[in-house]
């Protein structure tokens, strides 16, 4: 097979795993916590590799997510697509920073990730949250926390896998 | 071999420089364009409702898949025990079944009476035919916006707007159908509205979802009126698409803000999706 198009085959299979794990069922507590996977896979994959993987990837797996969580279709594709341009422009300073800092920044792309979900597209209800909306916040830090703090083992183990399988 | 892109020639040395090229902003941009299509389409015309279904039949091999380490972690003891284990808890089941056997002895009587209730069940309005089983497959994390997703039997003849029943009152609304699939609007959802009416004060209402874990709010209601704290709320069958007479939840909370022209009146939902297998789907006639 063409190595192209095996690493680009390898580079899907993570992000489709990402989407299974993402699928997942946990309690009702953590449900609404857990980190996205399929959005911190295309992080990784942004920084490590940014020219194999491009806006199209971005904009279909948000499309995927979509149709997963039942939200309006392209919903998750702006964040996605966003998140990706930023990762591909910064991605040389992102790449050599220190994992913690990378986590830290993690973090903040993820609290400003959530935040996307109290946009009231529909125009169903004038007053869905706001700033001031405490348990919102909570739920949006304790979202983020999670996402950062599984950023490092993630970060890890999909560079052993792209070091072992994915060749340039 | 080099690919054409990869690299720049600098302009004071005229060798090459190895450098990634950003990502357009025009691509952004258009891509971002799509999505917004996408939603304005989804907003207007309900456009993905109709593939959504279908999607999640696709998908439904991936909720195969999630049960795979849950089993494989609960064969690992089982293939880790020694004989003299297995023999002990063969013997435990021996016991058990003989417990078993007891316990049936008194459930004929229940069935008996099991009958007896059947009969008067069987003496209402309400028509069997109208009801199919649902098994719950996932929830989207978003807690505004949550959407339960339920297994249906190929042969369901479970339609749009169906309504998801739980033991303990109602869950939501069918928005999306495919084969084996079915999308449910819970009533914790912020787009859900459902026609109430209270059990002592019959007065009439919508209660409007504010998100997972959130009350809900009984819609523009007016300060003159008098509902009571802990009184239980039953949909009232106005417009058609819920039945009448389903337990929703029961009030919590009215307030009477000084800023506003309407009282604010809490519902809490008794059941959530989250703590519950199996639903029946009743198709409202």
């Amino acid at each position: 097979m063409n190595r192209e198009l095996k690493n680009q085959l390898l580079i899907f299979l993570t992000l489709f795993i990402a989407l299974y794990i993402d699928s997942y069922l946990f309690s009702s507590a953590f449900q609404m916590l857990k980190p996205t996977f399929v959005l911190l896979t295309l992080i990784y994959w942004n920084m490590a590799l940014p020219d194999r993987i491009g806006i199209m990837a971005a904009l279909s797996f948000g499309i995927f997510v979509d149709l997963i969580e039942g939200s309006l279709l392209g919903f998750h594709g702006v964040p996605f697509v966003l998140i990706t341009y930023l990762c591909q422009r910064f991605f040389y300073q992102f790449r050599v920073s220190p994992l913690w800092q990378q986590s830290f920044i993690v973090f903040f792309l993820f609290i400003l990730y959530k935040q996307v979900f109290a946009l009231d597209l529909s125009n169903t209800n004038q007053d869905i949250t706001n700033l001031s909306d405490i348990s919102f916040l909570f739920s949006s830090f304790l979202f983020a926390l999670f996402s950062a703090l599984i950023w490092s083992p993630l970060y890890l183990i999909l560079r052993y896998y792209r070091r072992r399988w994915v060749k340039s | 071999m080099m690919r054409r892109r990869e690299h720049k020639v600098s302009y004071l040395s005229g060798e090459a420089i190895f450098a990634i090229p950003a990502m357009k902003p025009s691509k952004v941009f258009l891509s971002l364009v799509f999505c917004t299509f996408l939603m304005l389409s989804d907003v207007y015309y309900e456009s993905s409702s109709k593939i959504r279904g279908y999607a999640q039949d696709l998908f439904m091999p991936l909720g195969a898949l999630v049960n795979v380490p849950v089993d494989l972690i609960a064969s690992v003891p089982d293939s880790l025990r020694t004989r003299s284990q297995l023999k002990l808890s063969l013997e435990q089941a021996e016991l058990e079944n003989k417990k078993l056997k007891v316990i049936n002895q008194f459930l004929e009587k229940v069935s008996k009476e099991n009958e007896e209730l059947n009969s008067l069940w069987s003496s209402t309005k309400l028509n069997f035919d109208n009801y199919s089983f649902a098994r719950k497959r996932s929830i989207s994390s978003n807690e505004f916006q949550p959407i339960l997703t339920v297994d249906i039997g190929r042969k369901s003849d479970a339609g749009i707007n169906d309504v998801l029943l739980s033991p303990s009152g109602m869950v939501g609304k069918l928005i999306s159908l495919g084969l084996y699939s079915a999308e449910i609007m819970v009533l914790h959802d912020v787009r859900s509205s459902v026609p109430v009416i209270t059990e002592k004060s019959k007065l009439h209402g919508n209660v409007r979802g504010s998100g997972v874990g959130r009350t809900g709010n009984i819609e523009y209601i007016k300060k003159t009126a008098s509902y009571e704290l802990g009184e239980k709320v039953y949909t009232s069958g106005i417009a058609g698409i819920f039945p009448e007479g389903i337990f929703v939840g029961e009030i919590t909370s009215i307030e009477d803000l000084a800023d506003s022209e309407f009282l604010k009146v809490e519902v809490s939902f008794m059941q959530t999706p989250f703590n519950q297998d199996f639903y029946l789907i009743y198709k409202n006639e």
